[in-house]
């Protein structure tokens, strides 16, 4: 039953990040963007962490869409931070 | 002959020798390197998508095969008990009407009638659980057939906004695609999520919580009163009139 927590936090996270990337587009502001950021990471992890879980308990198949979303993660949270540093 | 165009670039002669034109390698791939920008200006944007596909695949992928294996089982234990299996051997077991026609025979009679009967109930109760599940699966396969259909079109116009991002006079454009159509998609599949989570909590509960829902609503013995539990663990054994017939 947690996966289908995680699965809701996921879309809520989400949906806040659509949100706050509007505003954020709207009236650009650095923290608003730290926020958005943080919001689609959260939702990644949430994701992986859900799909992890049906991997190992029923659909080998899902290690690929597991590798993917690692594979994101670690390649957008660095130049994420990197453009936090820059103070974007 | 005019200025070379700055390296990388390709001139283009004739069968003579003689150059007839260059062609710029950068401005060949300035369209692929515009876009390489657009995707590195909207990290967010990519991710949300690749996020949004991810949890669609992972929704496709339910686990139809254990909820078959469940079916299976649940109808495996209706045939077996219902009068192909069970019933054909309870029926060879009891003795002809020449063999014993003493005065209980009748109150024997009786009891294999309700402990048929209430076999009967319990398969037809299995059966019952076995087509909820089917019901529960083929929903769920509509749901999530039902929500990739909406989201093909939505997904594509998104991909075809990270090509309009490339060029200066579509972004607008590109980022109100982007953003509208991210919303619609996260939109269908929240939906599509509640609509499903809410039909799986009614079907488990229907299933395990309450388990008496099938023997009382669908499938009571035939001797028990409409919306009563039958209260089948308690199969009293009265054929014996004369107990003290069989002690030593």
């Amino acid at each position: 039953m947690w996966t289908a927590v995680l699965f809701g936090v996921f879309l809520l996270l989400i949906a806040l990040t659509l949100v706050l990337g509007l505003f954020a587009a709207a009236r650009p502001s650095p923290g608003l963007r730290r926020v958005r950021d943080l919001c689609m990471i959260g939702a990644g992890l949430a994701l992986l962490a859900v799909i992890v879980e049906r991997a190992i308990s029923a659909e080998p198949l899902l290690w690929v869409i597991a590798v993917v979303l690692v594979a994101l993660l670690a390649l957008v949270a660095p130049r994420l931070a990197k453009q936090w540093r820059a103070g974007n | 002959m005019s200025t070379p165009t700055p390296p990388p670039s390709l001139v283009i002669a004739n069968a003579s020798g003689t150059v007839v034109g260059q062609v710029s390698v950068a401005a060949r791939v300035s369209p692929v390197k515009a876009l390489a920008t657009a995707a590195k200006g909207n990290l967010v944007w990519v991710g949300v998508s690749v996020l949004v596909t991810a949890a669609i695949i992972y929704l496709e992928t339910f686990d139809n095969n254990d909820a078959s294996k469940s079916i299976k089982d649940w109808e495996d234990a209706a045939r077996l008990l219902s009068s192909g299996q069970f019933g054909e051997a309870l029926a060879a077991v009891v003795p002809g009407e020449s063999d014993w026609d003493f005065d209980d025979r009748d109150a024997f009679d009786a009891f294999i009638r309700k402990l048929n009967m209430e076999i009967e109930a319990l398969a037809a109760a299995f059966e019952h659980n076995a087509s909820t599940l089917r019901e529960a699966v083929s929903f769920f396969n509509q749901a999530v057939d039902g929500m990739v259909g909406l989201l093909v079109p939505v997904l594509i116009a998104v991909i075809a906004s990270i090509a309009l991002q490339a060029f200066p006079p579509t972004i607008p454009l590109a980022q109100a695609i982007g953003i509208a159509g991210m919303a619609a998609s996260v939109a269908i599949v929240s939906l599509t999520y509640a609509n499903i989570i809410s039909f799986f909590t009614a079907v488990a509960n229907a299933i395990g919580s309450n388990d008496r829902y099938a023997f009382t609503a669908d499938s009571r013995p035939g001797w028990a009163a409409v919306g009563n539990d039958p209260n089948i663990k308690d199969i009293t054994i009265n054929w014996v009139l004369d107990a003290s017939a069989y002690k030593k």
